[in-house]
């Protein structure tokens, strides 16, 4: 075990799947790891889906939006020049502690975008090099699902069944069938059955406000007590302000700030960063130096550009049968991959993913998302809720977002977080190309949902708070004048410096990202411990 | 903040408009979203609280409806507290969640029976054979 203060062979910057996933595999190689994670652990007694309130305490105990949350680990992220907000969760189990656990992995074609279609970049590695890290992932994270998708290439499932299609799954499954698209029984990070430390699910779609069962495969539960079992050192309430650089170019560690806002050095042979698409950018960018003086690992001048953050799209069916949707998995009982690779005659390039959700409780059938401007105030009020509580379902709607160096991830010149640390603002404009990707998609879900036998559909409006996915900001290449890490995440400029988090993904898919997130930080770190000998370290 | 009597009149009449009396169910008020149900709601957001102070000042002396009507027009955030606050509080009323047959986000267990095979679902989609593009340069490598 790495005390604090003495030197880690392996720094990890975040305690988010990137790191949980990175720091098993260096520790299962004998490696001291050391984490800093400027969260706490997830306080699950605040998960309330067995009281009255929960929908009400929901989106304040467990929302996603750091600027909304405001609690002590989180930092504020300055949005006003973005078309979205950005969400994330600062936590031992980072954004996995409230994400849907959609758990996707990317198509072939999403690792040779350039290639096929003409635009952003190729990934400098395939769908075949990934495939093995993927099905490693898939056994830690106890996914559930079915092999045998014709939307991906034929290879091992996950170990858990899918969970059931339920009466909405049905409906749409049989549309699909007959409009000859593509559906499947779909994959989670949610435990079917009972699973190393997973509970079976009890579907009270829950899954994003604290899920109370101890079923979702957040890495809080599926990776950090056994990380640390195998000697794994995390230190929480710990805020990274910046790395440090010796006289050779290599970083030395880690100074960051505790909650008494002492500040603390952490030495490291390497450190790798995984703090997310934003985080990352904003820790190299804090770290500049005279010799580095536009942030570490920034030769290229990409470090925060092209951010990407998938805008999404949603389409209510109401349908005149009980589905039981006030409960499932939120979560996704089927995924619809039938306009996911490019078509030229749609007038836009790539695609998006569909998950098919339930639609909760009471109060959600009379807020203004996903309802838009369906207001049932007033006479129609009951019938409406009749109408709406357990006869909707919804589709989830991933857009790919194609990568711009104007979107971005820059120090705000004033915003600072409660430690003084210069904040990020994300500064980002949806695409010409997303605009019309997502039109098309929502007019195919209606039409899906119509098919289904939905006497009505509801496209809700476009909000700004669903900058899930955070990717793209430090892009990962072969050539060090037009990308920031290779493909093994080590920083072109520094050596001993690595970043393994969705910040390297050259283009974004149109996936829920994080079983890519998870197998490539599996297979960096894979790659890190078999160079390990002729690795440069600061000493 | 405390809610005097009359502050919770006032809530009441707005409510009412949001939530009337119709298809055998209660209105607001008659569900108590007033009384016991604004205890419970703030019970549970305090941060609610000035919101909804500051919309019963300013409701204070005009027409329901036509408060309501306006607020919806010209103030979303202010009228976003009274969406929260009314429904929240009516959809915690015992009587109105067994009217409506919902008690709560239990748990459900997952029946086994894998019923993606029900109807042979899945044969069509498997016939169909794949439909993801391949790595193009995989022969190459």
């Amino acid at each position: 075990m790495a005390d604090p203060k003495t030197t880690a062979d392996a720094l990890i910057i975040g305690a988010g799947p990137t790191g949980a996933v990175a720091a098993k595999r260096l520790a299962e190689a004998g490696m001291r790891v050391m984490v800093l994670e400027q969260g706490d652990w997830p306080d699950y007694s605040k998960a309330r889906a067995d009281h009255a309130d929960f929908e009400l305490t929901a989106g304040r105990d467990w929302s996603p939006n750091p600027n909304r949350r405001q609690a002590p680990a989180d930092y504020p992220i300055s949005d006003v020049d973005s078309d979205i907000s950005a969400v994330l969760y600062n936590a031992v189990g980072g954004s996995t502690v409230v994400y849907a656990a959609h758990w996707q992995r990317n198509m072939p074609s999403d690792f040779r975008v350039r290639t096929l279609d003409g635009v952003g970049d190729d990934w400098p590695l395939t769908y075949e090099d990934l495939e093995p890290f993927y099905e490693q992932v898939e056994i830690d994270f106890g996914v559930s699902g079915l092999a045998g998708d014709p939307a991906f290439p034929p290879g091992k499932g996950p170990p858990l069944p899918p969970p059931p299609l339920a009466s909405m799954g049905r409906r749409v499954a049989k549309a699909h069938n007959q409009l000859g698209w593509h559906w499947w029984p779909a994959p989670n990070a949610i435990a079917t059955r009972p699973y190393k430390g997973l509970r079976e699910c009890t579907q009270r779609a829950t899954c994003m406000w604290g899920c109370v069962e101890g079923a979702k495969a957040s890495v809080d539960r599926t990776h950090w007590p056994s990380n640390m079992e195998l000697g794994v050192q995390l230190i929480t309430g710990a805020r990274v302000r910046r790395l440090e650089v010796n006289g050779r170019g290599l970083v030395t560690g880690a100074t960051y700030v505790d909650r008494q806002g002492r500040e603390h050095f952490q030495p490291a042979d390497v450190t790798i960063l995984g703090a997310s698409g934003i985080g990352t950018p904003r820790l190299l960018l804090l770290s500049a130096t005279s010799a580095f003086p536009n942030g570490l690992a920034n030769s290229s001048g990409l470090v925060g550009r092209r951010l990407m953050m998938h805008p999404f799209g949603v389409v209510v069916g109401l349908f005149d049968e009980d589905l039981g949707s006030t409960h499932g998995m939120w979560g996704q009982h089927l995924h619809s991959l039938e306009f996911y690779e490019t078509d030229a005659s749609r007038g836009f390039v790539r695609g998006a993913k569909w998950g098919l959700q339930p639609t909760g409780g009471p109060l959600s059938m009379t807020r203004s998302y996903p309802w838009g401007d369906n207001a049932i105030w007033g006479a129609g009020f009951h019938a409406g809720i009749r109408k709406r509580l357990g006869r909707s379902a919804m589709w989830g709607i991933i857009a790919e977002d194609l990568p711009d160096e104007e979107n971005r991830v820059v120090l705000d010149a004033e915003l600072k977080d409660s430690d003084g640390i210069p904040a990020p603002k994300i500064v980002y404009r949806m695409s010409e190309n997303s605009h019309r990707l997502l039109d098309f998609h929502l007019a195919r879900a209606k039409e899906s949902l119509e098919a289904a036998g939905a006497f009505e559909t509801v496209i809700a409006p476009l909000i700004r708070e669903t900058g899930w996915h955070l990717l793209g900001t430090c892009k990962m290449g072969g050539d060090p004048a037009a990308s920031v890490v290779d493909a093994w995440g080590r920083a072109h400029d520094i050596s001993n410096l690595y970043i393994f988090d969705g910040s390297i993904w050259p283009t974004s898919s149109g996936m829920n990202p994080t079983a890519t997130i998870a197998a490539l930080a599996l297979r960096c770190a894979d790659h890190l411990v078999h160079e390990r000998s002729r690795q440069e370290v600061p000493v | 903040m405390m809610f005097s009597d009359q502050d919770r009149q006032l809530l009441a009449a707005l409510a009412d408009v949001l939530i009337p009396a119709a298809d055998g169910m209660p209105s607001a008020s008659q569900a108590d979203v007033a009384g016991r149900g604004l205890d419970q709601v703030l019970t549970a957001r305090p941060d609610l609280d000035a919101g909804l102070s500051d919309v019963l000042n300013q409701a204070s002396g005009l027409d329901p409806a036509q408060f309501i009507a306006d607020l919806q027009a010209n103030d979303a955030a202010a009228f976003g507290v009274l969406a929260e606050i009314v429904p929240g509080a009516y959809f915690m009323n015992q009587e109105v969640r067994q009217a409506i047959g919902y008690a709560g986000q239990g748990p459900r267990t997952i029946d086994p029976r894998p019923d993606y095979m029900d109807d042979d679902l899945l044969a069509s989609v498997i016939r169909r054979g794949p439909i993801y593009r391949p790595t193009p340069d995989l022969r190459l490598k």
